[in-house]
């Protein structure tokens, strides 16, 4: 082998080399965090979720986004073409998978999960999440083995876009169906889980396929209405609680995800894709814009309950004292989860590239 | 049978016996409060006035919590007691969530000793070791131990001084008399039907 292709081949290992790293850390953090408990988090009685969770539904937001479009692409073959639909699928059903491991990894008694799989309470909405995702991570799977074997068509673009729909759909209702918190029981939560989708799958469209640029275009600035719709209305009407809430998220304890979700989710990638610099970054941002977004909205969320509870203050600074940044460790779990599926992305890849 | 409480504020003084009483007999962990008290001012001066306000699980009859949790862990009695099964429970953290009166407590596998200074557990702490799980959730079972045994009482309301807590079935007469008197329940927008309820200052 000469130098120059021994170069190329450690260039290419590279990523897998990172992606197995990133995994490998994440399942050392998980195992510190079965050991240990939940202390070993940033979450408390208030913020009993935090990053896995909000993670979770941005990748769940991407990924099933992602898939809803290449269902379209079976009655549209202009949207992606069959080689740009195996990379986008290659790509969407390992994410899903990862977030399905990244929320199992979020659990506190994961010994009990079995639990889960044979209660069939059909009343929780966790249940029904979770059999979502794994139909959607399953038709993501067969979707891919077509796509493989050439024999794909319209009937599984129809379930592929069925069962991306149904996952965000039931993962908005997740959260509004609590009806305590006002934030989450709302009939923007669903749009706004789907408007994400749009968003987020969009996204990686146009990383795919850059000549989709507009369409991602149209994705972000649907995210920035839904966003300004969400705090705007609670800022100038509503109730007290409310008003103080969307103040802190405007500007108080979750004022730093608010304003990434804002800057880093859709002005920056705006910004690169109208003036026709890197998708793929413009992609990169969008994803942490969208994880971000949810971190403000579950957070908020969470916080409301407490405040209204014991009629604490309305005021911003009742939620200021009330930060949460995530711990080391949760942060290597959700980096693990992202090395996961960026490992089974490049494995798939390179085993559809050798046919 | 509908086991619930009639809270009369008019009488609470806020000394926390109630909390104390529920530690006590149920050995909760080191953060865990199943039953307390919250205080809050009311009111501008010179009528300022503090408000207490004892809290707990309100065995809601439509509970939220039960129809939320994956696995059945929580589930509701004959009698109306909401409960939660640990060994089945999760950790997802879902009923916390959805609870409108942050009744429930989640073990996040810290040291549950009061004095973790001291070598090991105090024999009490040690007589309850095993009772509760680290990843799971848990609140108050309205001493349901004590009911299933013959006595129809909880040590909260056997502890406060000025019987501001009541416990009973609700469905009985005297009950029902006190709820009459214009006793209300938290967060009734919820729908919940709370079997706590509270009679006003």
């Amino acid at each position: 082998m000469s130098t120059e292709a021994a170069r190329k081949a450690g260039a290419s290992r590279a990523p897998m080399i990172v992606a197995a790293v990133l995994a490998c850390a994440g399942i050392a953090a998980w195992i510190f965090q079965i050991t240990q408990g939940l202390q070993v988090t940033s979450l408390t009685q208030t913020y009993i979720w935090g990053l896995s969770v909000s993670v979770f539904y941005a990748m769940m937001a991407c990924a099933a986004g992602l898939m809803a479009l290449c269902g379209f692409s079976e009655f549209k073959p202009s949207v992606m073409s069959v080689d740009e639909r195996k990379l986008a699928m290659a790509a969407a059903a390992p994410t899903m998978l990862a977030a399905g491991v990244l929320i199992i990894m979020d659990l506190g008694n994961p010994g009990a999960f079995i639990n889960l799989i044979t209660s069939l309470n059909l009343t929780s909405f966790t249940v029904l999440d979770f059999w979502a995702v794994l139909l959607a991570v399953i038709v993501g799977v067969v979707y891919l083995a077509l796509l493989a074997r050439g024999s794909q068509g319209r009937a599984i673009g129809v379930v592929a876009m069925a069962a991306s729909v149904l996952v965000i759909v039931i993962e908005g209702i997740m959260m509004a169906n609590n009806t305590s918190h006002t934030l989450w029981a709302s009939g923007m939560s669903v749009a706004s889980f789907l408007v994400a989708a749009f968003t987020g799958g969009t996204a990686l469209l146009a990383a795919i396929a850059p000549r989709h640029k507009n369409l991602f275009v149209a994705g972000l600035i649907a995210m920035a209405a839904v966003i300004l719709a969400e705090t705007v209305t609670g800022l100038i009407s509503g109730t007290d609680l409310s008003r103080g809430l969307m103040a802190s998220i405007v500007a108080g304890a979750y004022a730093p995800y608010f304003w990434i979700s804002l800057i880093v989710g859709i002005v920056i990638p705006l910004l690169l894709a109208v003036g026709g610099k890197s998708l793929v970054a413009a992609a990169a941002c969008a994803v942490v814009g969208l994880a971000c977004e949810k971190l403000w909205f579950v957070l908020a969320g969470e916080a409301e309950v407490g405040l209204a509870f014991h009629h604490i203050g309305p005021e911003a600074e009742s939620f200021a004292t009330l930060l949460y940044v995530p711990s080391v460790v949760e942060v290597l779990m959700t980096l693990g989860c992202l090395g996961l599926a960026l490992l089974l992305f490049l494995i798939v890849r390179a085993a559809l590239r050798e046919g | 049978m509908h086991y619930g409480m009639v809270i009369d504020l008019g009488r609470c003084i806020g000394c926390n016996a109630c909390t104390v009483a529920c530690k006590q007999k149920n050995a909760t962990p080191r953060g865990t409060f199943w039953c307390k008290v919250t205080t809050t001012e009311e009111g501008e001066y010179p009528k300022a006035y503090r408000k207490s306000v004892p809290t707990l699980c309100n065995h809601c009859q439509n509970a939220v919590c039960v129809a939320v949790c994956p696995t059945h862990a929580t589930y509701k009695r004959e009698d109306g007691i909401v409960m939660v099964d640990q060994d089945k429970c999760i950790g997802c953290r879902y009923c916390i969530a959805a609870c409108p009166y942050e009744a429930r407590t989640f073990d996040f596998g810290e040291d549950k000793t009061y004095f973790p200074e001291l070598e090991g557990d105090n024999p009490y702490e040690s007589a309850h070791e095993g009772a509760f799980h680290a990843g799971t959730v848990s609140k108050c079972i309205l001493c349901s131990d004590r009911i299933d045994s013959g006595d129809v009482s909880t040590a909260c309301s056997q502890a406060c001084p000025t019987h501001a807590r009541i416990f009973g079935d609700l469905d009985s007469p005297e009950m029902q008399e006190l709820i009459r008197r214009g006793a209300y329940v938290m967060r009734p927008d919820q729908r919940t039907q709370p079997a706590v309820y509270y009679l006003p200052r």
